[in-house]
């Protein structure tokens, strides 16, 4: 059985908007049944650096020398001046100097 | 009865100011939200969307990565196994989003489920890692997650109008890095949250596992594999 038009479209966006709720609350619901521990505490506190650097990583490794560049300008220029705007853009000045350098 | 202790009489507050502070540290990501939600916007409109059906998939789904993978499948007709198909991959992508929203709990208890199950429809990367760091540094103030949030969201709808009737906002992203304003942003929020050589260790497991999935694997299974990666190592290592 095949489905077509603005019907099927809407059906597809709102499967997909279900399955994005279910993981947006999922882990909520169901820490509601796990006792805490601190070995549990210990595990989320790891994840929102695990989470960037799980993203970033890859990033810097397809990205060429311009991705490299940037991310490093930007994570010296955040550990001296500890200021996200100006570490954002140290990196985005980073990387459209290495681009447009040809790197 | 929920299993932490903290009764609702000192539930984290939710105010005002909280919402605006949420929403005002978000500025650094606008460009990068404002240019990937109309370069799908674009996508969008080359697959035949109307703009009421692009705004319903902006709005409803706020999932970028997702929103994209499922734009490049699109197809004219669907069987019924091809919409499940769309939401399982749908699912894995966005499988981060579970991890983070079981690390909110003990910031979020003692409020009412209603108000959580609400916006936690707003629950994704940025708003999550910033409500983090400010968490990290003292901050209770569940406002700024939720206005983080709404914020993000407001601009990610609206943005996507742009780019349907005019293509992507900027033609070469690229040129001017905006491609890596997120990578970018994220670097500036993992300095803060590295504090010793435990840090030192989780971010290495997770980047090294994260690493070795992308190459394996391809695709975006790498984000949830290396933040469990991460997890581990925290949560096996001494209380040091």
């Amino acid at each position: 059985m095949t489905i077509e038009g603005p019907g099927a479209t809407y059906l597809v966006i709102a499967a997909m908007a279900l399955a994005t709720y279910v993981t947006r609350i999922a882990g909520y619901w169901l820490m509601s049944h796990i006792p805490p521990s601190p070995r549990l505490r210990r595990a989320f506190d790891a994840l929102p650096a695990s989470i960037i650097l799980s993203t970033l990583v890859p990033v810097a490794w397809h990205g060429g020398p311009a991705a490299l560049a940037a991310l490093a300008i930007a994570g010296a220029a955040m550990l001296v001046i500890r200021h996200e705007a100006v570490a954002l853009i140290a990196g985005l000045l980073a990387a459209i100097a290495a681009r447009a350098a040809g790197l | 009865m929920s299993r932490y202790s903290r009764t609702r009489a000192d539930a984290p507050p939710v105010t005002r100011s909280g919402l605006l502070l949420g929403a005002r540290l978000t500025w650094p990501m606008w460009p990068g939200v404002a240019i990937f939600s109309s370069a799908l916007g674009a996508l969008a409109a080359q697959k035949g969307f109307s703009l009421t059906e692009l705004l319903v998939l902006h709005g409803a789904v706020y999932a970028g990565l997702s929103e994209s993978v499922a734009l490049s499948l699109w197809q004219d007709r669907w069987t019924l196994s091809a919409v499940a198909g769309v939401a399982l991959v749908t699912m894995i992508v966005n499988m981060r989003m579970t991890l983070m929203g079981a690390a909110l709990r003990p910031h979020l208890e003692g409020h009412p489920a209603p108000l959580t199950y609400a916006h936690l429809s707003l629950l994704t990367d940025a708003n999550y890692l910033r409500f983090m760091l400010y968490a990290g540094q003292g901050g209770r103030d569940v406002g700024v997650l939720i206005g983080a949030g709404l914020a993000l969201w407001i601009l990610w709808v609206l943005a996507g109008i742009p780019g349907y009737y005019l293509g992507a906002l900027i033609a070469d992203p690229k040129r001017y890095g905006l491609d890596l304003v997120v990578p970018i942003y994220f670097v500036g929020l993992a300095v803060p949250m590295w504090r010793g050589s435990r840090d030192t260790r989780v971010m290495l497991a997770a980047a090294t596992a994260a690493l070795a999935a992308n190459l394996a694997f391809g695709g975006y299974v790498h984000i949830v594999l290396g933040a469990l990666a991460g997890m581990l190592v925290g949560a096996l290592r001494g209380d040091d």
